[in-house]
């Protein structure tokens, strides 16, 4: 199976994760714990454009982040999540709950 | 329209089932992005919470003017028929965050439920199967 790939970047005041691959049982702990470790600690914003497939445990992780982000008082952000990331998303039928950029040009200062 | 595969048991299932939608030509790209939640969800779940026997995960597409029916079987077990068995009586609960494992639970099921017309988990005494139904993409059918 093609491997998933969490780049941590840095953008302004966010801190950036880039995901490339498939986000499924296999290779969401990859994402999880890049995630958990900025999450509530720092702005953060997740780049979901290169995400192949997405399964409830990567949208289980997303939706603990924010959880954490929005405890802490902090921001984080979707940007350009893919077709397939994005129905998803919409299909947990909470797609509000996912805060969401089209672009990273579009993300606060 | 049919397009078939076999599935290995275990970490390459999913993969293999990936490689496999890309490859139906008759599917719209909103078909084929619905059919990979809900098909990773369903072949994800056939992995990790059954024991897939030697025959693999039989998984069949089909797809006709009006829906597309997804099918998968697999060798029968009895946490499947315990899973369907709830399903059926509607005791499932709703998405919920297990704070211990760090992991929300039920999810998938909701995924499915919202992509999908009609989902069907039947156990046998051999064989399980799942089946799911979505609506066709409008003008995507020229059969």
């Amino acid at each position: 199976m093609t491997g998933i790939s969490v780049e941590p970047s840095q953008k302004g005041k966010f801190t950036v994760l880039t995901v490339q691959g498939p986000i499924n049982s296999y290779t969401f702990t990859e994402l999880q714990e890049k995630a958990m470790n900025y999450a509530g600690k720092s702005d953060l914003a997740i780049d979901l454009s290169g995400v192949s497939t997405m399964t409830s445990a990567g949208i289980g992780v997303i939706l603990a982040a924010i959880e954490d982000a929005e405890a802490a008082g902090k921001r984080i952000f979707i940007v350009q999540p893919s077709e397939v990331a994005r129905l998803a998303i919409e299909s947990t039928g909470f797609g509000d709950r996912f805060p969401t950029v089209a672009t990273m040009k579009d993300l606060p200062a | 329209m049919v397009a078939e595969v076999r599935l290995p048991g275990g970490t390459q299932a999913i993969g293999a089932y990936d490689k496999f939608l890309a490859g139906i030509p008759f599917l719209s790209d909103r078909e084929r992005c619905t059919l990979t939640i809900a098909g990773d969800e369903v072949v994800d779940n056939l992995v990790t919470h059954g024991e897939v026997g030697q025959a693999g995960i039989h998984v069949r597409i089909r797809k006709t003017a009006s829906c597309i029916l997804f099918m998968a079987l697999v060798e029968s077990h009895a946490s499947f028929r315990e899973f369907a068995q709830r399903f059926k009586n509607g005791l499932l609960p709703g998405p919920r965050f297990n704070k211990h494992l760090g992991r929300w639970h039920g999810l998938g099921l909701t995924m499915c439920r919202n992509l999908c017309t009609r989902i069907v988990y039947r156990a046998g005494e051999y064989t399980d199967r799942v089946f799911l139904e979505f609506r066709t993409d409008p003008g995507s059918c020229t059969d």
